[in-house]
């Protein structure tokens, strides 16, 4: 009996050692964060303990607001990202020939570090003498002001996310292309399906569980993101820009911790909400696909 | 391994993270009086190239002070607000910092500095130029000492205006005559005559002062005691404003003015797009290193002023924070890098100029004769002396155009918020006036300070033409 008990403690003792790590590293700093939001100015002076009022400015900020909208706006990343990834992966998994060798090419913007890859998209979206308005003006048109003018800011920022994101999503749906029998395809084939008609019947339920992921990891990625507008309109009116850089602003440029670990808090029940509603329906339209 | 044994381990692997993690935390706690031989922490800003310098002064301040140690540690000009903030929240802020006027002010509003009048004694305020030393005086309190300073020197690209059908000698030296002709610059070339940031860093807050617009005023509040108000929707300022938005508008100004501060001016000088920058005279080694056609084209000449004909002086200060351990050594340790022998030292081998009165009749700082030196190092070298030169002539009668106040900071960039909307969203200037003007209401009322933290000196005689040295003299 006890030799059973033994036996059953005995994974938890090797998952203590990382249950601690992590318990110190997230749990106690997301005690801090939560001690903070209810704090004013600590940095120099020492805690000052304000209550919920943090919050009630946060909620009560047009600004605040206007980065949400943006953060959402900027979810229209999103559909398109799995949809270039996914065409990606259907390019690269087709079998052509030398279609296996854009893997690679395909995936460098991934493992090129985001500064890097938003400092060359600002030099193309340069607004006197970049790439992109070049070539508009060479057809005639007037260039557009990609770095400093709403919506464009969020435009170009949305652009480096797909540049940089694509090739990893593209991966992970190249992981679930192969996990789809190739006798299932031939034998629709066969049927007489067309090669749409065994994507949208065969290839697609099969692959629905890594859409769903690619859907909500990047739906996540896209409400928190930051790097992409730091470094392309760093500079830029706040309002053009979405809630990660406002509590960055905050934080380290007001050094106004409690409010920003007040919109922090927010940003997080906000993604955890729509992570929450996303997922049951996904699930919902899974399980009425398998009816 | 027996169960004891295994149990026994485990527990010591999650035991040891936990007490590492908590010993490593009481690092950054306030142990004063228990621990005196714990070094002195210096943070210097962007002095990495003067390493030698600031080793030397250090082994002399250790020899000096028996048992005192310093460890020094530099910092990048775009990361002291960053590191230090960060580095206070865990308890850990350096005893003794080196920040610029702009920074400074924003810490002084969280209550970062200790009051070093009683560390160092009224006397030590005499040896330092009032312009500079005026900056770390706030509330009655020195809250910093000058250190070293830097004022401008503008930079033309010859060819440039040439381009553009002007001379050395028609070029405007006030930012008035500049924007004036702006459009038509642009126009005549695709290139830019001049920027400053508008937006992001704006240098409009310190221009206002600079050009003897005031944008606040005092007013007697119910009890009869004297609070300041915004006077930023004036008439005055809006006119002057209005330029600036107008000239924007017609192309006269590059977008990047607005959202990439100071950086934008040395970039686009460097890739041939801005004919003149206001600029530390150190940028010209940049330029030569760089650029070198750049640097073939470019004159040194007096700074562009305000209709005060006064040219800003930007000050780095020395403070000590709140979380040393030591004040009194921290504040010995400031004094002892500010002392004359110390700035003189860093001004030979820098393009910088010292804070302590005396240092200034030094022959570093007199003109260079120009029949001496030929070769290009030699060249680049004597440019450089004149630049030093001709900001060291300014530094008389320059000013630091940064008001003492805690709230400064918030003033300014709510200033920002508001014109980078107008310059970029069209937003009428009346409009973000009256609201940024409430604004700065709202904050200097739970402020403290008054009108003599605000920079007002008069106008120099002839102030409006030029600086104080004559137009093309430092390239003769």
């Amino acid at each position: 009996m006890s030799s059973l008990r033994h036996k059953a403690a005995t994974p938890y003792l090797f998952l203590l050692p990382a249950l601690a790590v992590r318990g110190v590293v997230y749990v106690y700093s997301m005690g801090r964060v939560v001690y903070l939001t209810m704090t004013r100015d600590t940095t120099f002076v020492g805690p000052d303990f304000i209550g919920l009022d943090n919050y009630a400015t946060v909620l009560s900020s047009g600004q605040f607001w206007i980065c949400v909208a943006n953060s959402f706006a900027y979810l229209l990343v999103t559909p398109v990202l799995i949809a270039v990834s996914l065409g990606a992966a259907l390019l690269v998994d087709s079998g052509l020939r030398g279609a296996n060798t854009l893997r690679l090419p395909l995936f460098i913007p991934v493992v090129t570090p985001t500064i890097v890859a938003a400092v060359a998209w600002r030099l193309v979206f340069a607004e006197d003498e970049g790439l992109v308005n070049s070539g508009l003006r060479a057809l005639g048109f007037d260039g557009i002001r990609w770095l400093t003018e709403r919506p464009w800011t969020l435009v170009t920022a949305m652009t480096v996310t797909l540049w940089k994101g694509f090739g990893f999503y593209m991966m992970v749906f190249v992981a679930g292309l192969l996990a789809v029998p190739r006798e299932l395809r031939e034998a629709a084939m066969i049927d007489g399906a067309s090669r749409l008609g065994v994507f949208r019947l065969v290839v697609l339920p099969a692959i629905w569980p890594s859409i769903i992921l690619v859907f909500l990891i990047s739906s996540i990625s896209a409400l928190k993101v930051f790097d992409e507008l730091f470094v392309t309109v760093k500079g830029v009116p706040i309002e053009h820009q979405t809630i990660v850089p406002l509590v960055y602003e905050y934080a380290f440029g007001r050094g106004n911790f409690g409010i920003a670990s007040a919109m922090g808090i927010v940003l997080f029940v906000i993604i955890l909400a729509f992570s929450m509603v996303h997922l049951r329906l996904a699930r919902k339209g899974e399980q009425e696909a398998a009816r | 391994m027996d169960r004891r044994g295994f149990i026994a381990a485990a527990g010591g692997f999650v035991a040891l993270p936990l007490i590492g993690g908590t010993l490593l935390s009481m690092g950054g706690c306030d142990i004063s009086g228990t621990k005196p031989s714990r070094p002195l922490q210096l943070w210097t800003l962007a002095l990495a190239p003067f390493e030698a310098f600031i080793l030397e002064q250090i082994a002399k301040f250790e020899a000096a002070n028996p048992g005192a140690r310093v460890e020094w540690t530099d910092v990048p000009f775009d990361a002291i607000d960053r590191k230090l903030l960060a580095s206070a929240a865990a308890g850990r802020a350096p005893d003794v910092v080196n920040m610029s006027d702009r920074t400074f002010a924003r810490f002084v509003s969280m209550g970062a500095m200790v009051d070093l009048l009683p560390l160092v004694g009224q006397e030590a305020r005499a040896t330092f130029l009032p312009g500079a030393l005026r900056i770390g005086e706030i509330d009655g309190k020195l809250l910093a000492v000058p250190w070293y300073l830097t004022t401008q020197t503008v930079l033309a690209n010859t060819a440039m205006l040439a381009a553009g059908n002007i001379t050395l000698k028609t070029l405007p030296r006030t930012w008035a005559g500049l924007l004036a002709i702006a459009p038509e610059f642009h126009k005549a070339t695709g290139d830019y005559l001049f920027s400053i940031p508008l937006g992001y860093e704006s240098d409009l807050p310190m221009m206002f002062l600079a050009e003897g617009l005031v944008p606040l005023r005092e007013e007697l509040d119910g009890s009869g005691k004297p609070r300041l108000r915004s006077d930023l929707d004036r008439p005055a300022i809006a006119e002057y404003l209005t330029k600036w938005v107008d000239c924007f508008r017609a192309d006269g100004l590059p977008r990047e003015s607005v959202t990439e501060g100071n950086a934008h001016q040395s970039r686009m000088y460097q890739e041939r797009r801005l004919a003149v920058i206001n600029i530390g005279p150190n940028f010209l080694k940049r330029i030569s290193d760089v650029a070198p056609g750049v640097f073939a084209e470019t004159a040194v000449e007096p700074p562009i002023v305000g209709a005060l004909g006064r040219s800003h002086i930007s000050v780095m200060v020395l403070a000590v924070t709140r979380q040393t351990t030591n004040a009194l050594l921290a504040a010995k340790l400031a004094m002892h890098m500010a002392s004359a022998e110390a700035q003189l030292e860093i001004c030979r081998r820098g393009v910088v100029l010292p804070s302590v009165i005396s240092a200034l009749d030094d022959p570093m700082f007199q003109m260079p004769d120009p029949r001496v030196l030929s070769d290009q190092a030699a060249e680049v070298k004597r440019r450089i002396h004149t630049g030093q030169a001709v900001t060291s002539r300014a530094l008389r009668d320059g000013t630091a155009f940064t008001a003492s106040l805690e709230c400064w900071p918030d003033l300014r960039r709510a200033f920002e918020d508001g014109f980078k909307k107008v310059l970029l969203d069209g937003r009428p200037l009346a409009k973000m006036l009256k609201e940024t003007s409430a604004e700065w209401d709202r904050i200097v009322a739970t402020s403290n300070g008054d009108m003599s933290a605000i920079p007002r000196p008069e106008p120099l005689r002839g102030a409006g033409a030029m600086g104080t040295v004559g137009a093309g003299e430092a390239n003769r």
